[in-house]
C-alpha cells in the first residue's frame, strides 16, 4: 500500500493525527463556528484510513465535537466541513467542493495543483504538507498563519 | 567603647559621630538596593522568558502538533535568545527530546532527560522555567529552558562597586562638610572649656566665658557667667569678712596683750611692793622677839611667833607669784637636756631639804629632751615636791620617774586627788588639799603648766584617791 516497508501504520496514525490538528488552525465561516457541536470529517475513498480516523470520533476542537462519516461517491458533501479523500477523482470530486466551506485534505499527489486545499505528502518517514490557500480563501476557510508557517508550500492567488 | 572614646576630643567625637552615621547610611541604603537590585533582575529574568516562552508557544505548539523538527529547533534557537540562556529544551507529549537550542555549540548544557525534575525556579543558581504546551487540553509537549545568574550577579557586582564609590566619594565629602559643621558645635564649647581652664588654673573668677550661640550651649556658658558672678560676689564678701576679721583679731590681741601686760605688770608690781612692808613685819617681830623676849609674856611671844610664820609664808606666796610671772615673761631658750640628770639631781636637793621623810625614788636613766634647762628645772623640781609631799604619809612612799612613747611622767602612790577636781588642778590658787593637810601655795601647778604650755606641750594627771597620783606631760620636738 505504501511506498515505505512498516511505515503504513504509523502514516496512518500520523495522518490521522495531522487532520485532527488541521482543524485546530482553520476557522469555517462564523455561522458555522457559532453553531458549534459536531464537526463532521468525512472520508471519501480512503477507506484504509478509516479505522484510524474514526478514532478521532469525539475529540474537541473548539466548541466542536468531531465526528467520522465514511461517504460514499454519490453521497451529498454539504453536510460535511473536513473532507479526507483519496484514490477517487479529482476531476470529478473537487467541482463538488467549489463553493461548500468544506476543507479538503488528500495525499493524492498534484492535490493542490488540482484544487486541493491541503496535500499530504509523506517524506521519508515524516509527512509535510501543501495548502492552496486561495482555494481557502474562496470559500471564507482561514488558514492560521502558524499551519502557513509549518506548511511546505503555499498557494496563494 | 566609652574608654576607647574617652581620649578624643568632642571636635573628633563629633566627626567620627557624623561619619559612621553616613557610612552606616550609605552602607544600608547600598546592602537595600544590592538586595532590590537582585530581585528585581530576578524577576526581569523570570518576566523576559515568561514572555518570550508565551510569544513562541503557539509556534511550538503548531510544530509540535505537525511534528516539524526544523521549526521546533527555530524556536529552541529563537527561545535561546542570548548569553543569559543555557539551553533551551523542546519535549514531545512523551517527553522525549524533540529539540535543542544550538546542539552544536561550544556553552552546550545538556537537556535533562525529565523536564519536570524540579519545578519552576531558581535551582543552585540557576533559573529553571518549565512551559508545558496544550493543545485542546491536552499536553503536546514541554519547553524547558535554563537560564543562569550572570546578568544578575555582574548587575549586583555593578552595584557593589557603585555602592563603593559612592561609599567613598560621600565619606569624603561629608568629611569635609563635617569639619566645616563640627565647629559651629565645638567652638564654643572649646572656647568654654578653655576658659573654665584658665579660670581653675589661675583662679581669676574675672573671666567670662564669650557667647556665641542661644542653643544648649550658650545657655551652659550663661550659667558659667552666672555662676562665675555667684563665685566672684562670695570671693569678694568672704576676702572683706576676712580683712575684717583680722583687723578685729589684732585688734583684740593687742587688747588682750594690754591688758596681759598690765596684768603682769600689776601682779609684779604688787608682788614685789608687798615684799618690803612683809619683810619690816618679820624684821620688827624678829627683833621684838630677840629684844623683848624678857618683858614679854608667853602668849605675847607665841603671837609673836604665829605673826612671824605667817608673813614668811606670805612671803613664799609672793615668791611664787613672782616666779609665775618671770615663767610667762621669760624667753625660752631650748637645747638638748639630759632629763634623767636633771630629775636625779632635783631629787636629791629635795631629799637634802627633807632628810627625815625617806622615799624611794627610781628615774628611768638616759633621757634627753630638748627644752629650757632652767625652767624645765622648775617643772621637775614642783612635781618631785608635789610627789614627796604627798607621800608624806605613806608607809613606804615611792616615786618614779620616766618616759613612755615620748610622753614623761612621774608618779607617787601617796594621797592622790579625787578626779571630779581635775580641771582645777592647773589653776592657780587652786587647791584641792587643806593647808593643815598639805603645805602649799596652789601656784606650783600653774607654773608647771605654765612652763610646759611655752613648750608647746600639754599637762595632764590621772589619780585616785589615797591610791596615788600620775602627772604626765609632753614638749613639743
Amino acid at each position: 500500500m505504501t511506498s515505505v516497508p512498516g511505515f503504513g501504520e504509523e502514516e496512518a496514525r500520523l495522518k490521522a493525527a495531522f487532520i485532527y490538528n488541521f482543524t485546530k488552525y482553520v476557522t469555517w465561516p462564523q455561522y458555522i463556528e457559532q453553531a458549534g457541536g459536531a464537526l463532521h470529517v468525512c472520508v471519501l475513498g480512503a477507506d484504509a484510513y478509516f479505522d484510524e480516523l474514526s478514532q478521532l470520533a469525539g475529540r474537541e476542537v473548539r466548541s466542536f465535537k468531531l465526528e467520522i462519516k465514511q461517504l460514499k461517491p454519490s453521497d451529498p458533501i454539504d453536510s460535511c466541513q473536513v473532507i479526507y479523500t483519496s484514490g477517487v477523482s479529482l476531476r470529478k470530486f473537487l467541482p463538488q467542493t467549489a463553493n461548500l466551506p468544506v476543507l479538503t485534505i488528500s495525499d493524492e499527489p498534484g492535490f493542490v495543483d488540482a484544487g486541493g486545499m491541503i496535500g499530504l505528502v509523506t517524506e521519508g518517514r515524516r509527512i509535510r504538507f501543501d495548502i492552496n490557500l486561495g482555494r481557502a480563501r474562496d470559500v471564507q476557510l482561514q488558514i492560521s498563519s502558524r499551519l502557513l508557517q509549518l506548511a511546505r508550500r503555499v498557494e496563494s492567488p | 567603647m566609652t574608654s576607647i572614646l574617652r581620649a578624643f576630643s568632642i571636635k573628633q567625637k563629633l566627626t567620627m559621630v557624623m561619619l559612621l552615621t553616613i557610612f552606616a547610611g550609605v552602607v544600608l541604603m547600598g546592602v537595600f538596593f544590592m538586595g532590590y537590585e537582585r530581585i528585581q533582575s530576578r524577576e526581569q529574568l523570570v518576566h523576559e522568558i515568561t514572555v518570550i516562552t508565551k510569544v513562541s508557544y503557539s509556534q511550538v505548539a503548531a510544530a509540535l502538533e505537525f511534528e516539524d523538527l526544523n521549526t521546533l529547533q527555530e524556536s529552541a534557537n529563537s527561545l535561546d535568545f542570548d548569553y543569559t540562556i543555557d539551553v533551551v529544551c523542546i519535549y514531545d507529549g512523551n517527553l522525549s527530546l524533540q529539540a535543542r537550542s544550538f546542539p552544536g555549540s561550544v556553552r552546550a548544557t545538556p537537556c535533562p532527560d525529565n523536564p519536570h525534575a524540579d519545578p519552576s525556579g531558581f535551582v543552585q543558581g540557576k533559573y529553571h522555567h518549565i512551559e508545558d504546551v496544550f493543545s485542546e487540553s491536552v499536553r503536546i509537549g514541554t519547553i524547558f529552558i535554563s537560564a543562569n545568574m550572570d546578568y544578575v550577579n555582574s548587575q549586583i557586582q555593578r552595584y557593589f562597586y557603585m555602592m563603593l564609590t559612592a561609599l567613598g566619594i560621600i565619606s569624603a565629602v561629608s568629611l569635609l562638610v563635617a569639619m566645616v559643621l563640627q565647629k559651629a558645635v565645638t567652638t564654643p564649647i572649646s572656647e568654654l572649656a578653655q576658659t573654665a581652664t584658665s579660670i581653675a588654673n589661675d583662679r581669676d573668677f574675672s573671666l567670662r566665658a564669650a557667647k556665641t550661640s542661644d542653643d544648649e550651649i550658650g545657655q551652659m556658658v550663661d550659667a558659667f557667667n552666672e555662676m562665675l558672678e555667684a563665685i566672684q560676689q562670695r570671693d569678694q564678701e568672704l576676702q572683706s569678712h576676712k580683712v575684717e576679721l583680722e583687723s578685729k583679731v589684732e585688734e583684740r590681741t593687742a587688747e588682750l596683750k594690754a591688758a596681759n601686760q598690765e596684768l603682769e605688770a600689776f601682779s609684779y608690781s604688787v608682788s614685789h611692793d608687798l615684799r618690803s612692808p612683809l619683810r619690816a613685819i618679820d624684821g620688827f617681830s624678829q627683833a621684838l622677839l630677840e629684844d623683848y623676849a624678857d618683858q614679854l609674856d608667853s602668849p605675847a611671844l607665841g603671837y609673836l611667833e604665829r605673826v612671824r610664820m605667817a608673813s614668811q609664808r606670805m612671803g613664799t606666796l609672793i615668791d611664787s607669784m613672782l616666779w609665775l610671772s618671770r615663767v610667762t615673761r621669760q624667753e625660752i631658750v631650748t637645747r638638748t637636756v639630759d632629763f634623767s640628770l636633771m630629775c636625779e639631781d632635783v631629787v636629791q636637793d629635795t631629799q637634802d631639804r627633807e632628810p627625815s621623810h625617806k622615799v624611794r625614788v627610781s628615774v628611768q636613766p638616759g633621757m634627753s629632751m630638748r627644752c629650757d634647762s632652767r625652767l624645765m628645772r622648775i617643772v621637775v623640781t614642783n612635781l618631785v615636791d608635789n610627789a614627796f609631799k604627798y607621800t608624806q604619809h605613806a608607809s613606804a612612799p615611792e616615786v618614779s620617774i620616766g618616759c613612755k612613747e615620748g610622753i614623761y611622767f612621774i608618779r607617787d602612790n601617796g594621797a592622790g586627788f579625787d578626779m571630779r577636781y581635775a580641771d582645777k588642778l592647773f589653776g592657780v590658787f587652786q587647791r584641792l588639799h587643806s593647808k593643815d593637810e598639805f603645805e602649799g601655795t596652789g601656784v606650783g601647778l600653774a607654773t608647771v603648766a605654765r612652763v610646759i604650755q611655752r613648750h608647746g606641750g600639754d599637762i595632764w594627771a590621772e589619780s585616785e584617791v589615797n591610791r596615788g597620783a600620775i602627772f604626765y606631760f609632753t614638749v613639743s620636738s
